[in-house]
Order: structure tokens, then C-alpha cells, then sequence
């Protein structure tokens, strides 16, 4: 008898282990989607597209506020939204922070930065956070394109 | 025996559940704040924070200010050249935002020990200016990398107010 109330009461605290293990685990998982896909058709991307931008726009806003999205382009990129963990946990975004440790930023942000799109008062991180992507040997490669996308000398860079 | 095994599962779940809790009330990490004004030496000051819209460091800034005392009223804006016109300040001087207090422009992430000094003293100029966004000052991260140059400006005309 005393045995198998031991038994029970070890179940039970099992069972509470586990349902506690869920309830920290799970909430970080992926969510289950397919009631918002079932809202729109596959076909109509024109909503979806509508949809994808008022929800974005609304995180950026949020993150921003809060000084949680800290991208280093002059029009914020989207990368950190969605990966998780990338730079950054959650939505946010750490790319600002290691731009100016002299790292590199998200794949979308070097992109940005190379095409001209970085923040402009950034510029002075922009070539050592690059080489330290592609390798420190092309650092001088970095400054050049730095220095003719962005109106900065080649000395008043990092 | 038994009771040993229930006693372990209790101390594992409890440990399970105190990690959790520490690693939930973990403290954001610093932004590398330069900040060395104390607690409410702003209190009293209204302030207008000129920024665009997308600018994380920005809020920053402003959330800082607050935290020192002063009232900050945040204006979201996508035309930040029509703001640098109105004020006078020259390309080479300007950074991503632009505070207004008490007539005088705080151009980007001035520490705020020099605005305090500003509107102590209260000098004859229009403003005041940290160009671009160093490192380590307020609302940005990263550390001091070396002196911070702050301008003062005349009409349009800069020249060093402090070095810090």
C-alpha cells in the first residue's frame, strides 16, 4: 500500500516536471500559424504582402521606442525581425552594437552598407565591421568602398 | 529509497524553476553609456527630441534625458534635413537627432554632463553639437574609443565648446 501511494506521488511530481518544462519551453517554439493562413487565400499576396507590412511596421515601432532595434542602416533592414537568435534575441536587434565593436552586422545590414545604404554618421565603422566578415587582409579593400559610398577619408575611418 | 527519489525530483524542479526565474530578471546589458550627470540634474527642463522615425539609438537618447529629470517630448519625423535647416547646423556637425531646450540645439549624443554645463552657464550661441554617433556615448553602445569633441555654433560658424 505504502509503496503504491510512493509510486503515485512520484508520478504526479513527474508529471508536474513536465508540465512545467512545457510551460517555460514551449512559448519559445515555433506557433502554430495555420488559423492565420486559413484567414487568406495562398493566391492573394497583395493581402498578405498588406498584412506582412502593418505587422512589421508595428514591431519595428514597438522595438524602436524601446530602443530594442538598433540596426545600423538608414532605413532599418527586416533580418532581425525574424531570426531568432541572430543578432539579437527575439525581434531585436544588436547589428548598431557590433558595428561599433568593430564586428559584423547582419548578412542584410553588410549588404546595405556595401550598396550605400548605411547610416551615414555610422560611416567610421563601417570598413573594420566588413573585414571582420571577409577577413582582416582586405581592410584597405573596405576603406576604398567605404570612403567613395560614403564621403569619408580613408584616415578618419576605424 | 523512495522518498530519496521524490526528494530529488522536488530539488530538481525547484532548481528548474529558480533558474528560470534568475535568467528571467537578468539586467539588460549596458548600452556603454557615458553618462556621468546624476539623477535629476535635467529635472525641470522641457525638452524636443527631433528624430526619424527608425532610429533605435535615438529613443535611447531621449529615454536617458528622462531618466535624469528631463521632460522630453519626442517628435517623430521623416524630413531630419528640414530640422538641420531650421537650426543652422552644417553637414559636418550634424548627427541622427536633434534636441531643443531652452532655445539651445543639442545636435546628436552629447554626454549630458556638457548639456548640463550648457544650460548652467547659458553661453551666447545657438547650440551645441556631437557630430556623427560615437561610441559609447548616451543611447549609444560600445565603449569610449577616444576624446569627444563637442562644437559650439554661431550662426552656422563651430568652434571646440568642450573636449571630454
Amino acid at each position: 500500500m505504502n509503496e503504491k501511494s510512493g509510486i503515485n506521488g512520484v508520478f504526479v511530481i513527474v508529471l508536474i516536471a513536465i508540465f512545467f518544462v512545457a510551460g517555460v519551453v514551449l512559448p519559445y517554439g515555433n506557433h502554430n500559424n495555420e488559423h492565420m493562413m486559413d484567414e487568406i487565400a495562398l493566391e492573394d499576396m497583395e493581402k498578405h504582402m498588406e498584412i506582412h507590412i502593418v505587422h512589421r511596421d508595428s514591431m519595428f515601432e514597438g522595438l524602436i521606442d524601446t530602443g530594442e532595434y538598433k540596426c545600423c542602416l538608414h532605413h532599418p533592414c527586416n533580418t532581425c525581425l525574424t531570426l531568432d537568435p541572430y543578432h539579437g534575441e527575439g525581434a531585436t536587434c544588436t547589428c548598431l552594437e557590433d558595428l561599433v565593436n568593430g564586428e559584423a552586422p547582419c548578412g542584410e545590414c553588410l549588404g546595405g552598407i556595401l550598396a550605400g545604404r548605411g547610416n551615414p554618421y555610422l560611416a567610421q565603422y563601417f570598413a573594420q565591421s566588413i573585414a571582420d566578415e571577409i577577413g582582416e587582409e582586405y581592410i584597405d579593400e573596405a576603406r576604398d568602398i567605404v570612403s567613395a559610398k560614403y564621403d569619408i577619408s580613408i584616415e578618419e575611418q576605424n | 529509497m523512495k522518498k530519496e527519489i521524490i526528494i530529488l525530483v522536488v530539488f530538481v524542479i525547484v532548481a528548474a524553476a529558480g533558474a528560470y526565474l534568475i535568467s528571467k530578471n537578468e539586467p539588460v546589458e549596458s548600452s556603454g553609456k557615458s553618462n556621468v550627470a546624476s539623477m535629476g540634474v535635467l529635472s525641470g527642463y522641457e525638452g524636443v527630441e527631433y528624430k526619424s522615425p527608425t532610429c533605435g539609438c535615438c529613443s535611447g537618447y531621449a529615454g536617458e534625458a528622462k531618466e535624469l529629470g528631463m521632460n522630453v517630448n519626442v517628435i517623430k519625423t521623416e524630413d531630419m534635413d528640414a530640422i538641420k535647416n531650421k537650426y543652422n547646423i552644417p553637414k559636418e556637425m550634424e548627427s541622427c537627432h536633434t534636441l531643443v531646450v531652452d532655445d539651445y540645439f543639442i545636435e546628436g549624443h552629447v554626454p549630458f554632463e556638457v548639456v548640463e554645463k550648457l544650460l548652467k552657464e547659458k553661453p551666447d550661441i545657438d547650440g551645441i553639437a556631437l557630430p556623427d554617433m560615437p561610441a559609447g556615448t548616451p543611447g549609444m553602445p560600445g565603449t569610449k574609443q577616444g576624446p569627444y569633441k563637442i562644437y559650439q555654433l554661431i550662426d552656422g560658424e563651430y568652434n571646440i565648446f568642450i573636449e571630454i
